[in-house]
């Protein structure tokens, strides 16, 4: 059978499997209470979407009996009939024909034979409201027989009741008999069944067995509270493991490892538990397509394979929108107008595939279009004209690197901003939303108009995850597993290039390449120490994005499965760590968010700002003219500074009280502007944040980004100098200088605005997006 | 801060303890137990208040130094690693104290307004005073203890 028909009976055998189970409880209801007006009302709307439902798939039996009983329903609801128990019975029997219609659908897929002739008739003589004979009420099963296909079987003179417990006797029609009789029957094996009727009891059995497989509801706190369980179960595990070793009983060591067994699997079940098929996304997006192509007078052919692929339900949510992003994209910068294809000698109709797999314990989606692909010469133009780069740089990037430019933030290369896309929500975000859930994203897009490939990478579940610990001072570090690319140790004693310095940021050369540095003790302000020119240092090597970069341990230690706990939201506003995780001691251990180091740190904001690419480095040492004008002011405590003054358009003054909060934001009223306001020393050194004194005036640097003010608070303006061009590198480096030059017999630091603008922006990023709501108490 | 919530003060029992030369007093009906000795992993770069994580039982909670929350001077301490452990509308979170008191049954009736005399950190938390012959009893919020510390992590303060 086609597949999709196959998909949408099997949703129908499901739904009237839930209206059917919902309606038996409204008859019981309606047995005890004949007149409530309201569950008649129900009854008839189930017994409506039935009967609609089985117009569509031209179920004849279904609709007919359906809509016998919707008649005799409607004749109740407006009163013009009332129910006694007879009549509620006669319901009942066509409800359970029903039922049986249904289940044997449900099996073959096929509607059952059989003739519903005579309950039919009587559910509609009493709508009518013509008087039937309590007998008839009474049996209607009777007169069914006559006409069906059916077997003889001894037909009850008694009441109706007998049809479930004298089972031996029952008519066995396909109409009458409730499905747990004729399993009674089935069960005793009655000699006085004959052949046909084994249809009819597989169909029952069939029906029953259905109804134990049915899934169940279960509330999904309780499935995370069982998985926290499990959790801890296997932290326990974790702690036992040990002794084994320690431990030569046998017994003892056996015992163990079944207990590590059992916990493997319990671990594995439950996971089973939380995940869901990707089919949940994407049965949204046929819809979508199809309202987009129409939109945009396009043609695409929708495929999806692999849809009962499953993963965890938190990343199913997680994934939600980049796929939609992604999904919208194709259709619209991706496929081309039939004309064009055609031209191209492509089938007019564009063809989407969603792919989805599983491969090497993480799942792969993968969105393929045969497409015009990326139009490489339009993103290098994007890229000059958004001022990414000069239009020499962008001249000599590979396909490779302007793939890479879709990912930067306020990148589009659609002419117009349509309804669709080009909104300025771009890829970067898809990005951040990947990454944020430990996934990567690639893009595959060759020359040649044959279309673009893009490829997600998603880990099966976010609860349990290996991780690396590491030392930095005295405390214990985990970092997860899926943002670490290698360890290396370098000896910079014998290292022939050892640390270098790029805008105030050490580098190191990996296989060529340069990779910017982090001290884990310093980020975290464990302590100042910095290793000595004759040491060796083990660099854990980190990829947050599509930033790589080294991060300085004192030790490595250990790699081991980690249970991820939130760290609560006293924390909130700390991007360094991604939860904790409890030891096999006891102890509690943080889990290093990589990504919000490289953001913290400004190392995101630092690459971004200036391409990490050997050129600059070798630029930034040597070509730089002799003297820079620059403005002089001081920030309290961390001596004089100065700004390069083609950043400066104005210098003001405000009084404390024109400083408005904007939520946790400051700004002040500027003309016709809002300016926000930068505390220019929350972005130097250290990350904590120290904000403003808030009852001096304050003096304020206004820079302008396209015609919008930005207030930079420094805390003294003195003077505009000449300062030479020459720099030297800050040691240890500093996040938000440049460096520093001599000024006559004074250091002043050089800040570095691109830098504390891109921290900024990337902070204000990460605080309204990533951080849950704190209860209000 | 001279507006008592009554409905703060109306539980009876108070759960003790000592914080410096200090006495304070909690609702007990906030408090889930008392425990000694947990390690306490500290969160680089938190709240000045939180000394960092413990585990309680497989579950994680932030543990406030009281001293610096109440802004009093650490030259008195004889810390003996006792953690209150309290239930707040933000999970529970363990308070560590200097040492631990009975429980003590009093009259709402008979508390008195905070003194002026305590520092602007321990005001935001004191709701109000018992004055008992041998000592007084400041009576905290539990729940200003973490909404402070809360407003402490990095925002700028408002003025």
């Amino acid at each position: 059978m086609d597949e999709y028909l196959e998909n949408i009976l099997g949703e129908f055998v499901i739904e009237a499997g839930e209206i059917l189970d919902r309606l038996d409880i409204d008859f019981v209801q309606l047995e005890k209470n004949s007149t409530d007006k309201k569950l008649v009302e129900n009854i008839f709307r189930g017994m409506h979407t039935l009967k609609g439902s089985s117009g569509f798939f031209a179920f004849k039996r279904l609709e007919t009996l359906a809509h016998a009983c919707e008649t005799l329903l409607s004749k109740v609801r407006e009163g013009e009939i009332t129910l006694n128990a007879g009549r509620v019975t006669v319901l009942l029997h066509g409800f359970d024909s029903l039922r049986k219609i249904i289940a044997g659908i449900s099996e073959v897929r096929v509607e059952p034979d059989g003739d519903d002739a005579s309950i039919v008739a009587l559910l509609l003589a009493i709508a009518n409201g013509e008087t039937v004979s309590e007998q008839a009420v009474m049996r209607p099963g009777a007169d069914s027989d006559e006409g069906g296909d059916q077997v003889q079987a001894v037909e009850p003179r008694g009441s109706l009741q007998s049809l479930g417990v004298s089972p031996g006797e029952v008519t066995v029609g396909d109409t009458v008999v409730p499905a747990d009789a004729l399993v009674a029957v089935s069960a005793k094996g009655s000699p006085s069944l004959q052949p046909p009727v084994n249809r009819a009891t597989v169909n029952a059995e069939a029906s029953k067995n259905h109804e134990l497989a049915a899934p169940v509801k279960v509330n999904v706190e309780l499935l995370d509270k069982l998985m926290n369980l499990v959790s801890e179960l296997v932290l326990a595990r974790n702690r036992l493991l040990p002794f084994v070793t320690d431990n030569t009983d046998l017994h003892f060591s056996s015992a163990v490892r079944t207990i590590d067994m059992l916990t493997l699997e319990l671990q594995e079940r439950m996971m089973k538990t939380r995940m869901q098929p990707i089919s949940q996304l994407w049965s949204k997006f046929p819809r979508l397509v199809r309202d987009l192509s129409n939109e945009l007078g396009k043609s695409v052919e929708l495929i999806q394979e692999g849809a009962e692929t499953e993963l965890d339900r938190t990343l199913l949510e997680a994934i939600r929108d980049p796929l939609v992003h992604i999904v919208r994209n194709t259709v619209d910068h991706g496929i081309e107008i039939p004309a064009t294809r055609l031209q191209a000698n492509k089938p007019a109709a564009g063809k989407l595939v969603l792919q989805a797999r599983h491969e090497n314990g993480m799942v792969v989606v993968e969105i393929i279009d045969d497409g015009g692909g990326i139009d490489f010469e339009k993103v290098r133009d994007r890229s000059v004209e958004k001022g990414f780069w000069t239009a020499e740089k962008a001249s000599k990037l590979s396909d490779q690197e302007l793939i890479e430019t879709l990912f930067l933030p306020g990148f589009s290369t659609k002419d117009a901003v349509t309804s669709l896309s080009g909104r300025g929500v771009g890829m970067d975000v898809v990005k951040t939303n990947i990454t944020q859930i430990g996934g990567t994203i690639e893009v595959e897009s060759p020359r040649g108009s044959i279309g673009t490939k893009i490829r997600l990478k998603i880990p099966l579940t976010l609860a349990i995850m290996p991780a690396l610990f590491v030392r930095s001072e005295s405390e214990r570090f985990a970092i997860p597993q899926n943002s670490l690319l290698e360890m290396v140790r370098l000896n910079l004693a014998t290292d022939p290039n050892g640390l270098e310095d790029f805008f105030g940021t050490p580098v190191f050369r990996l296989r060529g390449q340069l990779h910017p540095l982090l001290f884990l003790n310093r980020h975290l302000e464990l302590s100042d120490r910095t290793p000595g020119p004759e040491s060796a240092i083990n660099i854990a090597v980190v990829q947050s994005g599509g930033v790589r970069f080294g991060l300085v341990v004192d030790e490595v230690l250990n790699m081991q499965e980690v249970v991820v706990k939130p760290i609560g939201p006293l924390f909130k506003g700390l991007l360094d760590f991604a939860g904790a995780t409890i030891l096999g001691n006891g102890r509690v251990a943080l889990i290093l968010d990589v990504d919000g180091i490289a953001m913290s740190s400004g190392l995101i904001a630092k690459v971004q700002s200036h391409q990490l690419h050997e050129a600059v480095i070798v630029e930034k040492l040597t070509s730089i003219a002799e003297e820079t004008t620059m403005l002089l002011f001081s920030i309290d405590g961390m001596g004089s500074m100065a700004l390069p003054l083609k950043y400066i358009n104005r210098f003001e003054i405000f009084a404390a009280d024109r400083i408005q909060h904007n939520g946790t934001k400051l700004v002040v009223n500027y003309g016709q502007e809002i300016m926000p306001l930068i505390v220019v020393k929350d972005f130097i050194g250290g990350t904590r944040r120290r904000g403003l004194d808030g009852s001096r005036p304050i003096s304020v640097i206004v820079h302008y980004v396209r015609d919008q003010p930005y207030g930079l608070v420094v805390d003294q303006i003195f003077d505009i100098v000449q300062v030479p061009s020459k720099l030297f590198a800050l040691a240890p480096p500093q996040r938000g200088l440049l460096g520093c030059s001599l000024l006559g017999e004074k250091v002043i630091n050089i800040l570095d605005l691109p830098e504390i603008m891109m921290l900024r922006n990337l902070q204000e990023e990460a605080l309204d997006e990533s951080a849950p709501e704190v209860l209000e108490i | 801060m001279g507006n008592i919530n009554p409905v703060l003060i109306s539980g009876r029992d108070y759960a003790t303890f000592h914080i410096g030369d200090l006495f304070f007093g909690i609702p007990a009906t906030d408090v889930i137990e008392l425990s000694r000795n947990l390690d306490v992993t500290a969160v680089p770069k938190g709240p000045r208040f939180v000394s960092g994580l413990m585990n309680l039982r497989g579950q994680l909670l932030p543990a406030i130094n009281m001293h610096i929350r109440l802004g009093i001077s650490v030259e008195n301490v004889h810390h003996a690693g006792v953690s209150i452990i309290l239930e707040t509308s933000g999970g529970p979170v363990a308070l560590l104290v200097d040492s631990v008191g009975e429980i003590l049954s009093l009259l709402p009736a008979e508390l008195e307004p905070p003194p002026n005399k305590l520092t602007e950190l321990a005001k935001e938390v004191v709701t109000g005073v018992y004055i008992r012959p041998e000592q007084l009893l400041l009576i905290l919020d539990p729940l200003k203890i973490v909404s402070g510390a809360m407003r402490e992590s990095p925002v700028i303060p408002s003025k």
